[in-house]
């Protein structure tokens, strides 16, 4: 895969001291939506994904002299893109001594007040759907869904085995289904 | 990153998904991607910096927050020194320059005074102080034990406890005996008021004046002492001569009916029936022993 061998390069380069800018750079310019998308469909709000998506290459820069290759990059940084998410999400719940449940109310709020959202009545009602699913089950959707990602790349950003990805992603679309079909 | 095709066949199964549209529904401000890849690194650029200067360009003396403890305390005794040079207190003129030699006399004279005292104590006196201590001790401990010159019968200490214990439930019984006796409300209020009344405060208390008559002194009540004494007397002999049996024949019928029979009818009445009454005057009276006067007196007696 081509990526992957940009991704060597990538990390050869950030090897050298007089190089390392430079790769930082192709590292920005090659996954830097892919980051900010991944953050935004979990966190929804555009702010809350910019504040997140720089702090997730802010730790990508200081961990990246310590990455082991026998992990892919974007899937490290994938993994650590999650994990921030899901502390901001349980950041926002214990700041506002909330339920997850009502974190989900929040953010549907949130989807129906943005003005970064340009998606018609079916997307707005997927997404509402997506809120009501469990942080896993979500994400395991989202890259399933939008990422087209296998299985097996959603297991190395997760750390769950193939099986159980596969179990969360049945009940989630199940879940949807359900949601717009009922909607409907 | 690439899809399978897997991906694409569950999604039949599911026609309500089916029919939205995959394409992402979220824009972001215009230019925004153009400008992340700036703002990570200039964000990348200042956590650097503020790790390589925690203090963002300030610096201190080497070993400043070291010593910054002590030196703030040396400043507060300082500062504590200074302020007790107002306290309202003064000592004599020139005392702190004549006090360092004061205080070597006063340590000059102490030393010699130690040196020789003028008292002798017997050789190993302070020695054997101890020991003649401790004996002392142990005989004063030793009389005070077996020769204390008192008594006590046997087995006193041991009754002594039911003893008091009885003694404290009589006394109280009698307490609460005492204590069943009631007395009027306020009586003792009104009691010590009343004796300072009877006694105390008896030239206060005003009387009304007494009229003292003399009932056996005087003349009217000699009379009527007199006249009941009389009435009584007289009372007494009419009620004794009322009640004698000539006076209860004197008022009865028969005496009365006699006495309007002349006397003469009544002596030939008696000689008229002398035969059949001859029997009845032989019994009881005889006609010819009653004297005429006794007739008389009995018919005038009748009479009246």
């Amino acid at each position: 895969m081509s990526a992957q061998v940009e991704d060597e390069e990538i990390l050869r380069k950030f090897q050298d001291e007089k190089t390392r800018n430079e790769a930082f750079n192709l590292l920005l310019n090659k996954y830097q939506q892919k980051i900010y998308w991944h953050i935004r469909r979990m966190v929804i709000d555009h702010d809350d994904a910019d504040d997140l998506s720089q702090d997730v290459f802010v730790k990508v820069w200081k961990n990246l002299p310590g990455f082991r290759s026998d992990a892919q990059l974007y899937t490290w940084m994938y993994r650590i893109a999650t994990n921030e998410c899901i502390t901001f999400i349980n950041k926002k719940k214990q700041k506002n001594n909330i339920s997850l449940d009502d974190v989900a109310y929040e953010l549907a709020d949130t989807l129906a007040d943005s003005s970064y959202f340009n998606g018609d009545q079916a997307q707005k009602k997927l997404q509402q759907a997506l809120l009501t699913l469990p942080e896993k089950q979500k994400l395991v959707f989202n890259m399933k869904y939008y990422e087209d990602m296998k299985y097996e790349e959603i297991s190395q950003v997760l750390g769950t085995s193939v099986g159980a990805l596969k179990a969360s992603f049945h009940l989630a679309v199940k879940k949807i289904e359900s949601f717009l079909l009922a909607q409907d | 990153m690439t899809s399978d095709i897997e991906n694409k066949e569950w999604l039949n199964d599911y026609p309500a998904l089916k029919q939205v549209n995959k394409n992402n529904p979220f824009t972001v401000p215009v230019g925004y991607f153009d400008e992340l890849g700036q703002r990570i690194t200039a964000r990348i650029y200042l956590e650097e910096l503020k790790n390589k200067m925690p203090l963002s360009g300030f610096a201190v003396p080497e070993n400043y927050f070291e010593d910054l403890n002590s030196n703030i305390q040396s400043k507060v005794n300082i500062e504590k020194a200074l302020g007790t040079e107002n306290t309202g207190f003064t000592v004599p003129e020139n005392y702190f320059e004549e006090l360092g030699s004061n205080i070597q006399s006063r340590i000059f004279v102490e030393e010699a005074l130690k040196g020789d005292t003028g008292f002798t104590v017997p050789e190993n006196y302070f020695e054997e102080l101890s020991s003649n201590i401790q004996s002392r001790v142990f005989v004063e401990e030793a009389l005070n034990i077996e020769h204390t010159g008192f008594t006590v019968p046997e087995n006193y200490f041991e009754e002594l406890n039911s003893q008091i214990t009885s003694r404290i439930f009589v006394e109280e019984a009698l307490m609460n005996a005492d204590e069943t006796l009631t007395v009027p409300q306020d009586y003792f209020s009104k009691l010590n008021q009343s004796i300072l009344n009877k006694t105390v405060n008896q030239v206060v208390v005003k009387r009304k004046e007494a009229v003292i008559r003399r009932m056996f002194s005087s003349t009217a009540f000699k009379y009527a002492t007199a006249a009941c004494l009389m009435i009584m007397a007289g009372t007494g002999i009419i009620l004794q001569r009322a009640f004698t049996p000539e006076a209860i024949h004197n008022r009865s019928y028969l005496h009365k009916e006699l006495s309007n029979i002349p006397v003469g009818d009544i002596k030939t009445y008696l000689e008229l029936d002398a035969d059949d009454t001859q029997h009845t005057l032989n019994n009881d009276v005889d006609l010819d022993d009653v004297s005429l006067d006794d007739l008389q007196k009995n018919a005038n007696g009748t009479e009246k």
